[in-house]
C-alpha cells in the first residue's frame, strides 16, 4: 500500500513556544487514522502544515508522495478539508455554497451539479438546500461545512475537530458518514480530543501532546503499550487497611486504592479476576455495594505516558 | 461599574477613529486655516479678489488702464506665455481663475466700437469668480467709452473711469460687529457638528454594537448585575467620552482664540459645543439601533454628517440656502448651533435670552432622536420575539 | 474558474443587502442634500428681491431715481422699498422685517444689522448706480449736450469682451460639489473590497482557509473580486449619475468619458481596498485605516473644505498627482478645462495604472500564501 502522508521531522515554532517538535507522521492510503491530544497539542498545526497554509521551520512534508507547496494545485485536488470553524458563505444558500466549493475543483458543469447532489444527500440536507446557513441549527451547519469539504470527492480527507458542539444525532451522522466515504475509498485523517470517537473509528491512531508524537499504532497496539489492562471499582462502605493489603497480594494486582468509599483495583493482565476479587469479599463477609469493571481506554493510554489527562 | 470598565476598554480599541478626526480638523486648523488667516483674523480664501494674469499686446493708455484697473482690483499671477497649453495648465491647478488677453490695435478698435474683438477672456465655463471678473471688466470699459464718446480724449477716461471705480457706499454697521469674512474662530465652532457627528458615530457606534450583541448582553444580563446599572454605565460611559472630546475642543479652542472671543463668547461658545455634542451622542445610539454591521455604520456616519452639514448651514452660510431648505433645515439640529454660533460671533446682552432658545433646541432635538431610538429598539425587540 | 469565482463573487456581494444599499444611498443622500442646499442656486432665481427701509435725510434727486429704478416691479427687481421715520426705520431693522436701511443724503449711505450676503448685494447695486451717476455728472459740467448719448451708452450693456472658453464643459462651483460627491462614493468602495478580501485570506478567515485550499491561483480568485466589485460599483455610480442628471445638475457633455472616469475611480477605490485589506489582517483595524485613508485622501482632495488642494500644488504638486481622490475629481475638471483630452486621458492612466499595481502588489502580499500563524 502507498503512503498517503508523509511527515518527517517537521519543527514549528511560534516565537518561543515550539508547536511541533520533531514531529513523524505515516499515513497509508485508506486508513481512517486518527491524531489525539488534548487541546493546544498541535493537532491542528500538524494539519495546517500538511495543508500548506503553515510555514514550517524544518522538516519534509510529502503528499501522495509529491513535496506539498501553496501551488501543488495538483495535489490540492485531491485534498478535502472539514475545519475546526465552519466555513461556508453566511450569504449563499445551502445549494450555492456546495455549487461554490465543489467548483473550485471540478469544472465541468454536469459532474459538478452530480457531484453536489451527492454530497447533500450524502449529509442528509435534501430539505434545506434553499436555506440559508443563518438558519440552520448547529449541527446542520456542521454538516453543510462536511459537504463543502467533500464534495467533489477527495482522495484524502482532514478531519479537523468536526463534532465539536454538535448534538448526539448529527454527531453520529457524520461518523457514520466517516466510515462510508472511507469505504468508498477515500483517506482519512482525524483529529479529536474525544477518545470514544476516535477509538470507536479509527484503524490507527497518533497520540500527540506538546507538539510530540506520544504513541502510535492501532487501538489495541497502544493500549497493550501500558501496563494496565482492567480496573476493577467496588463501593465498599467500610474497609479495614489490613483488606487492602490482603487485596494487593490477589494475582495480576499491581495497585490498590482506597478512599471516598470506593475500592480501586488496578490488573495487569490475568483474567477473571473479577470473579477472584468478589470471592475474597465474600469470603471475608465484606458488604460491597456497586461494582465496575472498565476495560484500559486511550485516556489511560495518554494517563500512563504523559502523566496527563486527555482532558482537563 | 464593570460594565463602564469594559465600555472603556472596547472604545479604547476605537480611538483611532476618533483620533483620526481630531488629526484632520487639527490638520486644517494648524495647517491650513490659521496660516492662511491674515491679521484681521479674515481668511484668505473666502475673499471675493479674482487670480488672473494679463498679456497686453497693445500697450495703450487705454490697455494699460484696464492693467491697472485690474491690478488694484484682484490679484494678478504671472504665467509664462499665453499659448493655450499653458492657460489650461494655469486655470487647471487653480493657479489662475482668468486669464486676459488684449490683443495689438486695442485701443483703434474699441473707438470703431469693435474692441470686443480684440479683448478676450479664458476660463472656464460658468465659475463664479469668471463672472465676477466679466462683469467687472465689462462695467470699466463701459464706463471709459461713455467718457469717450462724450468727447473725452483716452487719458482723461482712463483716469475718470479710475476715479468712478473708487466710489463707495458707506456701510454702518453696529458697533462691535464682525466685518470681515469667515475667520477662523468661525471656522473652529462652525464646523464643529460635522466634526462631532461624524467623530462620535464612527467611534463610538460600534463599541454600542458590540454591547448590544445579543449574546453579550444576554451574558451580562445573566449576571447579577442590574438591567438598569448596566444601561446607566454605558451611558455614563457614553457621556464621559462626550465630555472628554468637548473639554478637548474647549481647552484647544481657548487657548488659540482667546484673543479673539471674550469671556462670555466663550462660556456661550463651549455650551453651545456640548449642545451639538448632545445630538452627536444622540445620533450615535441611534445609529447603533439601525444597524449591526460597522461598513453600514462608516456610511451612515458620513450621509448623515456631510448631509446635515450641507443643508443646515455648516459648509455653506445659512444665507446662501434657499428659503425651502431652510425650512428643512428648522428640522436639522445643527441649523440651530449654527444660529446660536452666528450671534455668539456678534454678541450683545440682548441676544443672549435667544441663544438660550438655540440651545434648548438642539438638547430638545437630542431627547428626541433618542426617544426615536429606545422606540427602534423596543421594535427590534418585539420583532425577534414575535 | 475564473467565471465561476466570478459569478459567486456576485451573487455573496449582491445577496449582502444592507451593505449594497448603504452604498447606493450614500452617494444618492448625498447628492439629494447637496441639490437642495444648492437648489436655487441652480435655477437663476439668484434672490428675491430685498426688503429695505429708505430715510430720507436730505433731498438727492438722483439717488432717489436710482432706488425708483431698482424698486421697479418685475422680474429684475432688486429691492422693495418702505419709505419710514428713522425711528421706525431702525425699529424695522431690529425687528429683521427689513435687511438694511438706506439713507438718502448728499452721500448716500446704508446700515444693516451684520454683514450678510444680501447686505453685499445692496452694497454693489447701490455702488454701481453711483457709478454711473458720477460719470453721467462728470460728462454734464463738460459738455451736458452729450449726456443723453452718455447714458445711453453706459446703459446700453454692450459687451465688451469676447469670452473664450478653454472648452465646452461646464465648471460651475456647485456641479464640483457633485464630482466630489463621485469620488468619495468611488473610494468608499474600498470598505466593501476591504471586507471581500479578508474573506479570501486564509488567517483572516475560516472561510479563507477553505478558499486556500481549492486548486487555484490567487491571482485569478483577487481578480475575480475585483472585477465583481467593479461591475457593483460601477452601476452604482451609473445610478447616481442617472438620478443627478435627472434632478438637473448639468454635467457637460461627455456623458461616456464621465462614464469612464467613473469605471476607473470605482476601480482605485476597490483597489486600495483590497491592498489594505491583504495587508492588515485584523478585520477592524482594516477597516479603519480604510475609512481613515479615505477620509484623508477626501480631506487632501478639497471635497470637504477648499483651497487645501492648491496649497498641495504650491508645495508638493507631485501629491496631487497620486491622490486617487484629487485624480478623480480632476478628471472631472479636465473635461472641463481642456478642449484636448491629453490631461484627462493622464488622469485617467494614472488611476488605471495605480489599480494595477495595487492589485499587483496584492496578488504578490496574498500569493504567498503559506502563513507564519493562523
Amino acid at each position: 500500500m502507498s503512503k498517503a502522508i508523509e511527515v518527517t521531522n517537521l519543527v514549528k515554532r511560534y516565537k518561543e513556544l515550539v508547536a511541533l517538535d520533531h514531529f513523524n507522521l505515516d499515513i497509508e492510503e485508506g486508513e481512517i487514522f486518527g491524531l489525539l491530544g488534548p487541546n493546544g497539542s498541535g493537532k491542528t498545526t500538524t494539519i495546517n502544515c500538511i495543508l500548506s497554509l503553515l510555514d514550517y521551520d524544518k522538516g519534509e512534508i510529502k503528499v501522495f508522495g509529491k513535496n506539498m507547496r501553496p501551488n501543488s494545485y495538483d495535489i490540492k485536488k485531491d485534498i478535502g478539508v472539514i475545519m475546526q470553524n465552519v466555513a461556508v458563505f453566511d450569504e449563499l444558500t445551502v445549494y450555492d455554497n456546495i455549487d461554490y466549493f465543489c467548483g473550485l475543483y471540478i469544472k465541468d458543469k454536469k459532474t459538478r451539479e452530480k457531484y453536489v447532489e451527492e454530497a447533500i444527500e450524502f449529509v442528509g440536507l435534501e430539505d434545506y438546500k434553499k436555506f440559508l446557513p443563518k438558519k440552520l441549527s448547529g449541527g446542520l451547519l456542521r454538516r453543510l461545512n462536511i459537504a463543502c469539504g467533500i464534495s467533489h470527492k477527495p482522495k484524502l480527507i482532514f478531519f479537523d475537530e468536526p463534532t465539536v458542539a454538535v448534538d448526539p444525532q448529527s454527531r453520529n451522522k457524520i461518523l457514520e458518514g466517516i466510515t462510508r466515504l472511507n469505504e468508498q475509498g477515500a483517506t482519512i485523517v482525524y483529529t479529536s480530543h474525544y477518545m470514544e470517537e476516535v477509538e470507536q473509528l479509527c484503524t490507527r491512531i497518533l497520540i500527540m501532546d506538546r507538539g510530540k508524537n506520544v504513541a502510535m499504532g492501532t487501538k489495541e497496539e497502544l493500549k497493550k503499550m501500558i501496563k494496565n489492562t482492567e480496573t476493577i471499582t467496588v463501593e465498599i462502605p467500610l474497609l479495614e487497611e489490613k483488606h487492602i493489603a490482603e487485596i494487593e497480594k490477589l494475582p495480576h494486582v499491581y495497585e490498590v486504592k482506597y478512599d471516598n468509599n470506593r475500592l480501586t483495583v488496578c490488573y495487569s493482565g490475568g483474567k477473571h479476576n473479577l470473579v477472584r476479587v468478589l470471592e475474597y469479599f465474600q469470603n471475608n463477609n465484606i458488604g460491597f455495594g456497586r461494582v465496575y469493571s472498565e476495560l484500559p481506554t486511550l485516556n489511560d493510554v495518554f494517563l500512563e505516558i504523559t502523566g496527563k489527562e486527555l482532558r482537563d | 461599574m464593570q460594565v463602564f470598565k469594559l465600555y472603556m476598554k472596547i472604545l479604547n480599541k476605537y480611538r483611532g477613529q476618533i483620533i483620526m478626526y481630531i488629526g484632520i480638523f487639527a490638520g486644517l486648523m494648524f495647517g491650513f486655516i490659521l496660516p492662511s488667516t491674515d491679521n484681521n483674523g479674515a481668511t484668505g480664501f473666502t475673499e471675493s479678489t479674482v487670480k488672473y494674469a494679463i498679456f497686453d499686446y497693445d500697450n495703450s493708455v487705454i490697455s494699460k488702464g484696464i492693467g491697472k484697473f485690474l491690478k488694484d482690483n484682484h490679484e494678478i499671477v504671472e504665467i509664462e506665455n499665453d499659448e493655450k497649453e499653458t492657460i489650461q495648465d494655469a486655470l487647471y491647478n487653480q493657479k489662475i481663475h482668468c486669464a486676459i488677453r488684449i490683443n495689438e490695435g486695442y485701443e483703434e478698435d474699441n473707438l470703431e466700437g469693435n474692441g470686443k474683438d480684440s479683448l478676450e477672456i479664458y476660463r472656464i465655463n460658468g465659475t463664479t469668480k469668471s463672472v465676477l471678473m466679466e462683469e467687472d471688466i465689462n462695467s470699466f470699459i463701459t464706463i471709459i467709452n461713455t467718457y469717450l464718446g462724450a468727447g473725452y480724449d483716452s487719458k482723461e477716461a482712463v483716469k475718470l473711469a479710475l476715479e468712478a471705480q473708487k466710489v463707495s457706499v458707506k456701510v454702518n454697521l453696529p458697533e462691535g460687529e464682525d466685518t470681515s469674512g469667515q475667520s477662523a474662530v468661525q471656522f473652529f465652532f462652525r464646523y464643529q457638528p460635522w466634526m462631532f457627528i461624524a467623530m462620535c458615530v464612527c467611534g463610538i457606534t460600534p463599541v454600542l454594537i458590540i454591547l448590544d450583541k445579543k449574546n453579550v448582553r444576554e451574558r451580562i444580563e445573566c449576571s447579577s448585575y442590574k438591567f438598569s446599572k448596566m444601561n446607566l454605565e454605558i451611558i455614563l460611559g457614553v457621556l464621559v467620552t462626550g465630555f472628554a472630546i468637548c473639554a478637548l475642543f474647549s481647552v484647544a479652542g481657548v487657548i488659540v482664540f482667546h484673543s479673539e472671543m471674550s469671556a462670555m463668547q466663550a462660556v456661550l461658545y463651549i455650551i453651545n459645543m456640548f449642545c451639538i455634542m448632545a445630538v452627536a451622542l444622540a445620533i450615535t445610539f441611534l445609529v447603533g439601533k439601525l444597524t449591526t454591521k460597522e461598513q453600514v455604520v462608516s456610511l451612515l456616519a458620513n450621509i448623515i454628517s456631510l448631509g446635515m452639514a450641507f443643508l443646515s448651514g455648516v459648509f455653506v452660510p445659512i444665507e446662501l440656502l434657499s428659503d425651502t431648505i431652510i425650512k428643512v433645515a428648522h428640522f436639522l439640529p445643527a441649523y440651530w448651533y449654527e444660529l446660536a454660533v452666528t450671534d455668539i460671533i456678534n454678541y450683545q446682552s440682548d441676544k443672549l435670552a435667544r441663544i438660550i432658545q438655540y440651545m434648548g433646541i438642539q438638547v430638545l432635538f437630542a431627547i428626541a432622536i433618542v426617544i426615536v431610538g429606545v422606540a427602534v429598539s423596543r421594535k427590534r425587540l418585539v420583532n425577534k420575539s414575535a | 474558474m475564473f467565471f465561476h469565482n466570478f459569478k459567486y463573487s456576485l451573487k455573496t456581494t449582491l445577496k449582502n443587502k444592507n451593505t449594497i444599499f448603504w452604498t447606493l444611498i450614500f452617494p444618492i443622500a448625498l447628492g439629494t442634500f447637496m441639490y437642495l442646499a444648492f437648489g436655487n442656486l441652480f435655477e437663476d432665481e439668484m434672490f428675491d428681491a430685498i426688503p429695505v427701509s429708505v430715510v430720507v435725510e436730505s433731498e438727492n434727486k438722483t439717488f432717489e431715481e436710482t432706488l425708483k429704478q431698482l424698486d421697479k416691479k418685475g422680474e429684475d427687481r432688486i429691492i422693495i422699498a418702505t419709505y419710514e421715520s428713522k425711528e421706525k426705520a431702525k425699529k424695522s431693522l431690529e425687528d429683521e422685517k427689513v435687511e438694511a436701511i438706506i439713507y438718502v443724503d448728499d452721500k448716500p449711505y446704508m446700515e444693516v444689522l451684520s454683514n450678510s450676503f444680501k447686505a453685499t448685494v445692496l452694497k454693489t447695486v447701490l455702488e454701481e448706480y453711483e457709478k454711473v451717476n458720477k460719470v453721467v455728472g462728470d460728462i454734464g459740467e463738460k459738455n451736458p449736450l452729450n449726456i443723453g448719448k452718455a447714458v445711453e451708452t453706459i446703459t446700453a450693456g454692450v459687451q465688451q469682451y469676447t469670452s473664450k472658453t478653454t472648452s465646452e464643459g461646464n465648471q460651475d462651483v456647485y456641479t464640483s460639489f457633485f464630482y466630489a460627491i463621485f469620488a468619495m462614493s468611488c473610494l468608499f468602495a474600498a470598505l466593501t473590497a476591504n471586507q471581500k478580501v479578508h474573506s479570501i485570506q486564509a488567517n483572516a478567515s475560516a472561510l479563507g482557509m477553505r478558499r486556500c485550499l481549492s486548486p487555484n491561483s490567487k491571482m485569478i480568485t483577487v481578480v475575480a473580486e475585483f472585477l465583481s466589485l467593479l461591475l457593483i460599483q460601477f452601476v452604482i455610480e451609473l445610478i447616481t449619475l442617472g438620478y443627478l442628471t435627472v434632478l438637473g445638475v448639468d454635467f457637460g457633455e461627455h456623458y461616456f468619458l464621465i462614464m469612464l472616469v467613473l469605471l476607473f475611480g470605482a476601480s482605485i477605490g476597490i483597489s486600495l481596498g483590497i491592498l489594505i485589506g491583504a495587508v492588515v489582517k485584523n478585520e477592524k483595524k482594516s477597516e479603519g485605516i480604510c475609512v481613515a485613508s479615505m477620509l484623508f485622501l477626501s480631506v487632501l482632495a478639497d471635497l470637504m473644505i477648499g483651497g487645501i488642494k492648491y496649497t498641495i500644488e504650491q508645495k508638493v504638486p507631485i501629491l496631487n498627482r497620486i491622490n486617487p481622490a484629487t485624480l478623480i475629481a480632476d478628471s472631472f475638471y479636465a473635461l472641463n478645462i481642456y478642449d484636448t483630452y491629453d490631461r484627462y486621458i493622464r488622469n485617467i492612466a494614472t488611476l488605471g495604472g495605480m489599480s494595477i499595481a495595487l492589485i499587483v502588489i496584492s496578488v504578490l502580499v496574498l500569493r504567498r500564501n503559506k502563513y507564519a500563524s493562523l
